[in-house]
């Protein structure tokens, strides 16, 4: 079927000439109207001050003091984790190569007392360490895991948190349970 | 030729475009986005506007063909949400999804009628009675002879007359929401 360039219709001429002061008066009622209604919708409904010559507030991309701090805690944030983790590998390498019997504790930082560093630890129970016995026979029943493994997984955040929570243990005001 | 000073141009430009898009998309929420829109279309693509015109009625063609093309989306949209609002099994009583938002102002106006003209008289009609525009620049804006540009108004005006003749014939065939409760009205 070829293309019908008529299905759109043409202009009507009767009407092109036509001036609107030749329409009929209900149709000048009408424009009347909708512009009335396109008014009273406006005034109601007005832009916002934003884009409408508020100076102060056009759409600029300064960053603010504000963004600016936030920025700076974001950056430090992950200074500090990955110092924390540059620091903490070294030992958890160490821990990983030394032997360990049943009963043995991984410290979390060498500087910390006795008292704290048994506070600081967890008792997990595991049946993997039997499975790696292999052709040792002694049996470990029981291996204490300090959080410092733990670690290992944390994302920054969390991290940050644990090592908060640590501060607190510090003081011997706070436990951690894991 | 001069550059365009954006941020000029739509402080200067904002509220007419806003007011404009209030009136064709009968909601503040998606003016804001369609006015937006329009200005964004500007940022992106100012050196294409080589200034033989006036930037209003540049940024009218930009959301003329912004409403366009919104209008072509919506009508998917729709046609998708009520296939799903049509297998759900559960009885309802609020409106459809697909139902359009739209302010009480607009809803009451004679612009809720005009929104069912044809998309050339409805704009010919927005850009005339909303914006005051005069034919000329009508004509320049949706790109077509100014005969064109009055019979488009004239022909907007008449079905518009003939919409409201049959304003009773038309609420009983597009009630609000087939499922509506009305129980509770007092």
């Amino acid at each position: 079927m070829s293309f019908d360039r008529k299905l759109v219709p043409e202009d009507d001429e009767s009407v092109a000439n036509f001036d609107e002061a030749d329409w009929p008066d209900e149709l000048s009622a009408f424009a009347e109207q909708l512009s009335d209604d396109a008014a009273h919708l406006a005034s109601m409904y007005p832009a916002s001050s934003v884009l409408t010559g508020d100076k102060e507030r056009t759409l600029s991309v300064k960053p603010n003091k504000h963004r600016r701090w936030k920025q700076g805690l974001a950056f430090g944030g992950t200074l500090a984790s990955v110092l924390i983790l540059a620091f903490m590998l070294p030992h958890l390498s160490d821990e990983a190569s030394s032997p360990t019997d049943g009963t043995s504790v991984l410290p979390i930082h060498s500087d910390l007392t006795d008292e704290a560093s048994s506070a600081q630890t967890v008792s997990v129970d595991t049946s993997t360490s039997e499975r790696n016995k292999g052709s040792n026979d002694t049996t470990v029943s029981n291996i204490e895991f300090t959080p410092s493994f733990l670690l290992l997984d944390a994302t920054g955040p969390e991290l940050e948190g644990l090592l908060d929570l640590l501060e607190h243990e510090k003081t011997g005001e706070d436990t951690l349970s894991i | 030729m001069k550059k365009l000073d954006i941020d000029q141009v739509t402080q200067d430009n904002f509220a007419r475009i806003h007011r404009a898009a209030l009136v064709l998309s009968g909601n503040p929420w998606d003016a804001d986005d369609l006015a937006q829109e329009t200005f964004l279309v500007l940022a992106a693509q100012a050196d294409r506007f080589k200034g033989k015109s006036s930037i209003y009625t540049w940024l009218y063609g930009i959301l003329m063909n912004l409403d366009r093309r919104e209008r072509r989306r919506y009508a998917v949209r729709r046609r998708k949400l009520k296939v799903l609002w049509d297998n759900e099994s559960e009885e309802r009583t609020c409106p459809p999804a697909e139902t359009r938002i739209e302010v009480l102002e607009w809803k009451k106006s004679l612009w809720a009628w005009v929104e069912k003209l044809p998309n050339g008289q409805r704009h010919a009609l927005v850009l005339r009675f909303s914006e005051g525009l005069p034919y000329d620049q009508i004509a320049e804006i949706l790109e077509c002879p100014l005969g064109t540009v009055k019979s488009r108004i004239f022909h907007g005006l008449g079905g518009l007359r003939r919409l409201l003749d049959n304003e009773d014939e038309n609420a009983r065939d597009l009630p609000a929401f087939p499922q509506e409760d009305i129980t509770n009205v007092v």
